[in-house]
């Protein structure tokens, strides 16, 4: 037992340090050549760097690393925390609705051209968060119909949802074919708009939401033993998915308005994290987190510097790149498993 | 202290699953429900948990449950332990204590660390009745805990709850391992009580017709009364 | 206020008081969370709304001796945004393949440092390095190059605007209209932004001659033009009556046959039922349209006048739109004296 307590943390350091390592990499790389001694100097403010350098690796570079981290952290943990509550390893965050929501929002304001800004936050920004909450709000509101929080109706409300508003936007997007494209591109996801100020705030959203969900964890464990024996435990199960389901709401709006819709991570990082044997939740969404930051952080970094000065969508290189590794980790899996037997 | 139960309805639309029921089951002994599929048993643990857990800790096993848990059988035994530990407090000895007596009575001690979502199903019944015992509530429900386990793992439980000397409720299917373990029985059909009290009160081949709605032929073992059903 | 609203909202949503202490603290902590960027970023928009109130009376030529003393160029851009180039740009980067062509034709080319991967006109342009496309460059190629003023047009997304001035870069969009005199706003516009008045003016002036003259020379005869801008698969787009290559047909002497549509989306039937005496078309999407059944029916496919054109000739709002205009207006008189002859 105690070998096992062991076992978690040192999983955690290790994630960290490689978490600190790919962040420290990923500064250097660019679609500018900026030289390693330069980095280090406009970072640390030791030696003399142009002003150039300065702002593209501590207001270009350094701020959508946050983000890349933030996101794709935050989207594992909110994967994980599907799959735990709703007991299904096919679960992943956009059973919540939410993404569409977001997509939708983004759609309204490209296609009509809809141009403001509010406290710096783009007309986009804002839509896409208006998007999910709209959809969170109905499919909040639906579940709860019937008094009390039912996993069963959130997951139907929220795949329910979440068609209507796809069919919206593919509508959308035909009726006004010039927008296709942007709208197409804002939803398969990228990095590149993020700015000081998202960061921030996004970095504000995580560490409030955060450890909310890190004091919820041992109750989604408990959770899996079934309704009334989790009452029985004291873990009220009404309340423990609602609050979760909030909690995860708000950290899935935030991700998708900054970053567009990245599909895999949320999904696979959790069962990546199973494979390093990591099971009880409390654990499991630390290691997400650090699992799902690094993944992301170097597709993003792939992604903004292969066809420089253009970009890849990061949607498409985190199933990429993905999929291959889970495949890898699950056959290891398997394979182990059978010489266990 | 007892369990009261008075004038208890449990509807799901027009069906009643629970009419007007009314019963006492007392505190330190293994009551046993017993009755047809339908009759409300699982509806009456339901119940019993949702309106005492606010007062008092219940251990609850499930008839069964779905999906995939993705933990190791200690770490779900270790969950029984959840009341006291919650998020912030380390397993102490006892702890520790309860969960490894909990494993081995059940006998899953020797694949603790393998993943539930591989075991049999007997198996993981047993895993969920060891995180219940691990619990060590003053009231243990289980419904149908036999349902998948073995004659040799039915027989050990049976005798391991009547060792605890706590309050047990446990839902049988199977007649004759209830009147040879219960201190109480409870017959139940169609939501109503059709009797209660010590096993040679509760059960005779005549109520037992009436609640299966199939003939019974008793015979006396030893010093047991063993009920077979018999079709008419 | 809005605060409260929404706060009462949720208190009657959510009845359990505990989840409510916990949705207060989170409605809290995002509330100051807005309330500190609030502050953080109100201030750069108050300085140039200032800036924007002591001159918004003046006119663009006072405005122009005037502030030459307090900053070079101050105008409204594209998204209402008020603009301040504090003094003359000597390093530029195009994000527009429009704004490329005027500077050059403004002779300002060589304060250009940097293009988007489309501007390939006039050919000094290739010599420059890339930062992307026009929709959302670079941002760190564009930092690299040291700017001192972006130059682009109203295709620009917001968010590219707000990174670059977050990072305190000038931004100039300069307003496309949907009509033929909007080109001469926008290169008076350009002109004043790069410093260069007085080539603009000429080169406006330059403009509106050529235009004169092939306005001036009206021929009789009524010919329908189709500007082709997609078809096939993807469905028919056409310039509609509210656009700008509408106003260039027109200005040739010719009809557009998509006069009645608005916009850029068209219908095979409403082509069809058309029936342009000319289609000007893309050189990729000639062979779809001589070739496929669709079009087959129509009498500008049957008469050999599907003609190749260079698609940037109308669609950028520079100073070759005078060569769009030429050409259609060639179609005209060639059209005119067809007529005459079978007469």
């Amino acid at each position: 037992m105690e070998k096992k307590r062991h076992n978690v943390w040192y999983k955690v350091i290790i994630a960290v340090v490689i978490l600190i390592a790919v962040m420290a990499f990923s500064c250097c790389l660019g679609s500018v050549r900026i030289p390693v001694r330069d980095v280090i100097g406009a970072v640390t403010g030791l030696t003399e760097v142009s002003k150039a350098t300065d702002t593209i690796v501590n207001k270009v570079r350094f701020p959508r690393i946050c983000m890349a981290v933030l996101v794709g952290g935050g989207l594992s943990m909110v994967g994980a925390l599907m799959q735990g509550l709703f007991k299904n390893p096919m679960a992943d965050p956009s059973i919540l609705g939410i993404s569409s929501g977001s997509a939708f929002g983004a759609a309204l304001i490209i296609v009509f051209n809809i141009n403001f800004s509010f406290m710096g936050f783009s007309g986009l920004y804002l839509g896409a968060m208006g998007g999910a909450v709209l959809a969170w709000f109905l499919v909040y509101n639906i579940a709860r119909i019937s008094g009390e929080h039912d996993l069963n109706s959130t997951l139907l409300a929220g795949i329910a949802i979440s068609s209507i508003l796809s069919a919206l936007i593919t509508l959308l997007m035909t009726l006004h074919r010039e927008s296709m494209e942007q709208v197409y591109l804002w939803m398969l996801g990228s990095f590149s708009s993020s700015t000081a100020q998202k960061t921030v705030t996004m970095a504000v959203v995580v560490a409030v939401i955060f450890p909310v969900l890190i004091f919820m964890a041992p109750r989604v464990d408990v959770l899996k033993l079934g309704r009334e024996a989790a009452t029985g435990l004291g873990v009220s199960a009404s309340r423990t998915t609602g609050i979760l389901l909030c909690a995860c709401s708000v950290l899935l709006a935030f991700c998708v308005a900054n970053s567009g819709i990245i599909g895999f991570v949320g999904l696979i990082i959790p069962h990546c994290v199973n494979f390093m044997r990591v099971y009880k939740m409390r654990g499991k969404l630390l290691m997400c987190f650090l699992v799902g930051a690094v993944f992301t952080l170097l597709c993003d970094t792939l992604a903004r510097t292969v066809v420089a000065p253009g970009e890849l969508a990061i949607g498409a290189l985190t199933s990429l790149i993905g999929a291959p590794y889970f495949l890898y980790l699950m056959l290891r899996n398997l394979l182990r498993e059978r010489r266990m037997r | 202290m007892n369990l009261e139960l008075k004038n208890v309805t449990r509807a799901y639309g027009s069906f009643k699953a629970l009419d007007d029921v009314t019963v006492t089951i007392p505190e330190g002994k293994l009551t046993v429900i017993l009755g047809p599929n339908g009759c409300g048993k699982t509806t009456l643990l339901r119940h019993i948990v949702d309106s005492f857990s606010s007062k008092m800790p219940i251990a609850y096993v499930p008839q069964e449950t779905f999906g995939s848990l993705s933990m190791t059988v200690r770490d779900v035994v270790s969950l029984g332990r959840y009341d006291r530990t919650k998020f912030y407090v380390r397993e102490n000895e006892e702890d520790k204590r309860l969960i490894k007596e909990a494993m081995r009575d059940m006998e899953i001690d020797s694949f603790s660390d393998r993943n539930t979502d591989t075991l049999s199903s007997g198996e993981k019944q047993r895993v969920f009745i060891a995180r219940a015992l691990a619990q060590n509530a003053p009231w243990m429900l289980l419904d149908e805990p036999t349902a998948n386990l073995d004659v040799k793992h039915a027989d050990m439980l049976m005798s391991v709850l009547t060792g605890l000397k706590r309050s047990c409720i446990v839902v049988l299917h199977d007649i004759n391992l209830g009147s040879l373990y219960a201190d109480n029985i409870i017959l139940m059909k169609n939501g109503k009580i059709l009797s209660s009290g010590a096993p040679g009160e509760a059960v005779n081949c005549r109520l037992l017709e009436e609640a299966y709605d199939t003939g019974f032929v008793s015979a006396k073992i030893g010093d047991r009364e063993v009920y077979v059903s018999s079709r008419q | 206020m809005s605060f409260c609203f929404g706060l009462a909202a949720v208190g009657g949503i959510v009845r359990k008081r505990v989840i409510m202490k916990k949705v207060i603290a989170l409605s809290l902590s995002f509330v100051m969370l807005l309330g500190v960027l609030a502050s953080c970023s109100d201030q750069k928009t108050e300085e140039t709304t200032t800036a924007a109130a002591t001159t918004a009376s003046e006119t663009m030529q006072e405005s122009r001796a005037e502030t030459a003393f307090k900053h070079f160029y101050e105008f409204t851009d594209a998204y209402g945004n008020d603009v301040v180039i504090e003094s003359e740009p000597q390093r530029i980067v195009s994000v527009s393949p429009v704004m490329t062509e005027i500077v050059y034709a403004l002779g300002k080319g060589d304060k250009l440092v940097g293009r988007t991967i489309y501007c390939d006109y006039p050919e000094e342009a290739a010599s420059l390095p890339t930062v992307g496309d026009i929709y959302s460059p670079d941002i760190e190629a564009i930092v690299a190059l040291e700017p001192d003023l972006v130059l682009t047009s109203s295709i620009f997304s917001e968010e590219s605007f707000n990174q670059l001035t977050e990072l305190g870069y000038n931004v100039a969009i300069v307003i496309d209209e949907e009509s033929f005199e909007g080109i001469y706003d926008v290169i008076s516009t350009v002109g004043n932004i790069v410093g260069a008045p007085d080539e603009a003016a000429a080169l406006i002036e330059d403009i509106k001659a050529e235009v004169d003259q092939i306005v001036n020379d009206k021929v009789d005869c009524d010919i329908s033009v189709y500007y082709c801008m997609g078809c096939g698969e993807y469905g028919e787009y056409t310039a509609g009556g509210d656009t700008f290559i509408n106003d260039i047909i027109e200005l040739a002497g010719a009809k557009n046959a998509a006069a009645d549509a608005k916009g850029w989306a068209y219908s095979l039937e409403a082509l069809i039922a058309a029936d342009p005496d000319y289609v000007l078309i893309s050189a990729w999407a000639y062979d779809e349209f001589t070739t496929s059944e669709n079009y087959a029916d129509l009498k500008a496919v049957k008469n050999g006048n599907v003609i190749i054109v260079d698609s940037n000739l109308f669609e950028r709002q520079g100073p070759r739109i005078v060569e769009g205009l030429k050409l259609v207006h060639e179609l005209v008189l060639e059209a005119a004296a067809e007529e005459a002859q079978a007469a």
